[in-house]
């Protein structure tokens, strides 16, 4: 019984990781055209950081996923902060709005965005991906946020007011102290929904702006190439690492 | 002597190579309320899972009403568990709460409602049939958790520290309720405390458990007065415990050297030998104080102050207890006693003094002597 | 206290406003364009039609809709398969164990989806891994065909998704109080009668969640299906991108979008009608 949930455990884990692990394999491959083993090279790796166009892209993705992490968390906590503490008309309009927003498929939210820039004439490009990037981001961070805001008691609002702070001073004093992992988690969550879109950058960028995912995306289509494998090794090493210090920060938060 | 409902034959239950329980025997009779007491870790509430067939015993046999339990999963057997956090069904109410057991019984809707009414109002919930048990208090949440239970009529209740959640004045008002309701019901109760007072408050016999094994299987009186060892003496209550050894043996009394004293001791005849290492139990109520100087100027005070041999000592330290207050003080050997004494009728105020020199003695035979155990 | 209110007053402002601009505002304009009429030259023309609706239920469109609908079903039944018995498995683990599993499922959760499926080309190609094994085991004589396959989206879209239904699921598992179990069993339920009175009312929500986060992407990552099926429109998210940015039809486009959201309505609607039923106890055993 317990040797047959230990080879189940294996084989879920064996289908989500051996996918991966050849590909980082064939990564060091010397072949060019083959798939068989050639022998250890860690050329393709070379070519990558030779290969300017791709720097960009790559350059291109951290800036906007840095960018639109830290304007989806400022603001999305704003909105959660808004929601929780105080009442107004659209209230339960907005709290409802966001969680469709976060349930959305990516190609509904991609459509979307790109009618609205259409007919608001925006030029396709840096700002416009920011912006869907954002709108993609956002609710995600406020509803982790409302979550942390919900958990924590009252008293300590009701102990800043009493001793003099207004809306600001306990938002600021009270408020962001508290919530700070959550609001931190929100957005590593929003770096990495950046850095992993395709189909939202698909439609919202335009062709002065390349972003890596898009990049990968046409290389890929164009068929085998090691260069790809050495790329996808680097970006899943960085999403490995991230995931390593992160569980680690929270877990001692906790 | 009553029908046995319940017995347990040399039960045991090991993880690996922890003993939680080992070689429990018990007998438990129709209508009565026994409640199993100990530390926590000491096995109890394995027991309890065992009987209810939470778990399976790895040695020994629980039989229940004369059939023997093994294998039998936990719904075919006529026990019911009212537990530690209750274990409510969050997603139900009040009313479908209490008839869960009975829908799983296949009983008829009518006959249903009419017994979950009757229950909720043995509990005094009828007015909040309909409410989700999250919006409860806690002293409301356990009385569904009751409810749940008895209307399916078990053979046996088993209640695992269904008090342990609730403040102290609601713990009080539920120990007279549920026995009112044991007693009301003629259910057979078997409880499970690390609390001694709810213990020897609820029940017809206790059984006190230490390490996996029953140290002491009794009614509340007799565990509390002659307990059978040095474990059940301090689990239960305050004791002063002084050494001795036996000096002398005659018939129907032991003399034993106690804090340098000889002292007669009514024991059994034949228990002891001359040289036998002993423990002498005594309970604070036991022990009667007198301050030296009151002796010396009262003879007839002197005259009435007991058989046995005075010990000498001074004190330390009194504690006021509300009805009663402690006397700590210090013997001339250095051991520590403490002793509780009433308030004097007329005279409200603490009597004895820190550095007040006195004697202490008691009654003879009011004393415990067990065998020397390091 | 007058900087005070005005804060407030900013801070709901710029919220309603966002959520107008980004959130409202977009999905109409995608709704009026689904009722709009086609037009060649830009896009589309104003006016009020229910013709895209009709011409995405006919035909070769339907065809494409349906079989989206029943591939992403099966990758979703696929999915849940699998991830039921590990994420019950996790909750059940020891502490450590646990930790260590979970940070090994969200490793994949969190690397781009685009990587991880060019990781399954690299395995199903002609000469990839799964062809060599089968080729060295004696079962095959001849290279399969595995890539461009309808098989090999299934396979890659179940690949890329089964973490997204092993965490809410664990999720739900997890918060699942063990004792509940026995107090049922204790109150004479079988074990089959637990699960449908008991386990399966208080899990619901995470496995609907689960199944939303899997059976929505399934309809829409035209990416996946690109790389793994070859040119063949295959998922409604290829169709909705085929008619933005290739044949130029709006409306149409337009009209799937919606079908999307509504989809996503159902299952959101389904979702809360089962968390209220935990809340408010409105069940009948």
């Amino acid at each position: 019984m317990k040797w047959l949930r230990r080879i189940y455990i294996a084989m879920v884990l064996g289908f989500l990781y051996i996918p991966l692990a050849v590909m980082v394999v064939y990564s060091f491959n010397a072949s060019r055209f083959s798939m068989d083993w050639k022998g250890f090279s860690g050329e393709w790796y070379l070519q990558l950081w030779n290969n300017t166009g791709l720097l960009t892209a790559a350059l291109n993705s951290l800036v906007v996923a840095v960018v639109s992490a830290t304007l989806s968390t400022v603001l999305g906590t704003l909105i959660a902060f808004t929601l929780t503490r105080w009442r107004f008309p659209s209230r339960r309009v907005i709290g409802a709005t966001l969680f469709v927003m976060m349930m959305s498929p990516d190609i509904v939210i991609a459509i979307s965005l790109l009618v609205l820039f259409m007919l608001l004439g925006l030029p396709l490009g840096f700002g416009t991906l920011v912006l869907a990037h954002v709108t993609l981001c956002l609710p995600f961070v406020a509803i982790v946020v409302q979550g942390k805001l919900h958990g924590f008691d009252p008293v300590f609002i009701e102990a800043a007011r009493d001793l003099g702070a207004g809306d600001f001073a306990v938002f600021r004093y009270i408020v962001v102290p508290l919530v700070t992992p959550a609001v931190l988690a929100g957005w590593l969550l929003s770096f990495t929904l950046s850095l992993d879109d395709v189909v939202i950058s698909f439609f919202t960028t335009g062709p002065t702006f390349e972003v890596l995912p898009l990049r990968i995306y046409s290389m890929v289509r164009l068929g085998f190439k090691p260069e790809i494998n050495a790329l996808c090794t680097i970006m899943m090493a960085i999403t490995s690492l991230a995931v390593i210090i992160a569980y680690r920060v929270f877990k001692e938060e906790k | 002597m009553a029908e046995p409902v319940l017995e347990l034959r040399g039960v045991s239950k090991r993880y690996g190579e922890a003993v939680a329980v080992d070689e429990v025997s018990l007998t438990v009779e129709r209508g009565e309320f026994l409640t199993i007491l100990g530390p926590s870790g000491c096995g109890k509430t394995t027991v309890l899972r065992l009987i209810a067939g939470f778990e399976q015993p790895s040695a020994g046999e629980i039989v229940l009403e004369g059939r023997s339990m093994a294998g039998v999963p936990p719904e075919r057997r006529a026990v019911n568990t009212v537990f530690q956090s209750y274990a409510l069904f969050p997603h139900m109410n009040v009313f479908d709460n209490v008839a869960f057991g009975l829908r799983m019984r296949g009983f008829a809707p009518t006959e249903v409602r009419r017994r979950v009414l009757d229950a909720l109002r043995l509990v005094h919930l009828e007015d909040l049939a309909t409410r989700m048990v999250d919006r409860l208090s806690g002293g409301q949440q356990q009385r569904v958790a009751i409810a749940r239970a008895v209307v399916n009529e078990p053979a046996v209740l088993l209640l695992d520290e269904p008090l342990s959640a609730l403040d102290y004045r609601l713990r009080k008002r539920m120990q007279i309720e549920l026995k009112h309701l044991q007693r009301s019901l003629g259910i057979t109760f078997v409880l499970v405390t690390h609390d001694q007072e709810e213990a020897f408050s609820m029940s017809d016999r206790v059984a006190v458990m230490n390490q996996g094994r029953i140290a002491q299987l009794d009614t509340p009186t007799a565990i509390y007065e002659t307990p059978a060892n040095l474990f059940v003496a301090r689990f239960v209550g305050e004791i002063n415990v002084l050494p001795g050894v036996v000096v002398g043996c005659v018939e129907h009394m032991t003399h034993v050297e106690v804090e340098g004293r000889v002292i007669p001791l009514s024991t059994p005849p034949g228990c002891w030998q001359v040289g036998n290492k002993v423990h002498v139990l005594l309970r604070p109520e036991d022990l009667r104080v007198e301050t030296l100087r009151d002796l010396d100027e009262d003879p007839e005070l002197r005259a009435s102050f007991g058989r046995v041999p005075a010990l000498l000592g001074v004190v330390e330290e009194t504690v006021y207890k509300g009805a009663t207050y402690d006397v700590i003080l210090r013997l001339d050997s250095g051991t520590m006693l403490t002793a509780t004494e009433f308030f004097n009728e007329d005279d409200e105020t603490v009597y004895f003094r820190p550095g007040d020199r006195v004697a202490v003695t008691w009654v003879q035979g009011w004393e415990t002597v067990l065998a020397y155990a390091p | 206290m007058r900087r005070d209110g005005l804060f407030r007053r900013l801070v709901i402002a710029a919220t309603v406003v966002w959520m107008a601009v980004f959130g409202v505002v977009p999905n109409l304009l995608v709704l009026g364009a689904s009722v709009s009429h086609p037009s060649p030259t830009t896009f589309l023309s104003p006016g009020f039609t229910l013709g895209n609706y009709a011409l995405l239920l006919d035909g070769i469109h339907a065809q494409i809709l349906f079989s989206s609908l029943k591939l992403s079903a099966a990758v979703t039944a696929i999915c849940f398969g699998l991830a039921y018995p590990f994420a019950a498995l996790l909750a059940r683990a020891g502490r450590r164990t646990r930790h260590v599993l979970l940070v090994l499922v969200v490793i994949p959760f969190w690397t781009n989806s685009l990587v991880r499926t060019y990781a399954m080309t690299v395995l199903l190609n002609t000469s990839g891994l799964v062809n060599r094994v089968l080729f060295a085991l004696g079962l095959i004589d001849a290279p399969l065909t595995l890539l461009y396959t309808t098989g090999a989206v299934v396979a890659g879209l179940v690949y890329t998704l089964l973490p997204f239904m092993i965490l809410p699921l664990y999720a739900a598992l997890d918060r699942f109080d063990p004792r509940l179990e026995e107090a049922a069993r204790d109150l004479g339920a079988g074990r089959f009668q637990v699960l449908w009175y008991i386990k399966l009312p208080l899990v619901l929500p995470g496995i609907i969640t689960g199944c939303m986060l899997v059976f929505l992407p399934g309809l829409g990552m035209f990416y996946v299906a690109d790389v793994l099926g070859g040119a063949k429109t295959m998922l409604v998210g290829n169709f909705i991108r085929d008619q933005f940015l290739v044949t130029r039809q709006w409306p149409l486009g337009a009209a799937a979008s919606t079908l999307l959201t509504m989809i996503m309505i159902v299952l959101l609607l389904i979702y809360w009608w089962s968390q209220r039923r935990i809340h408010e106890g409105k069940l009948d055993v």
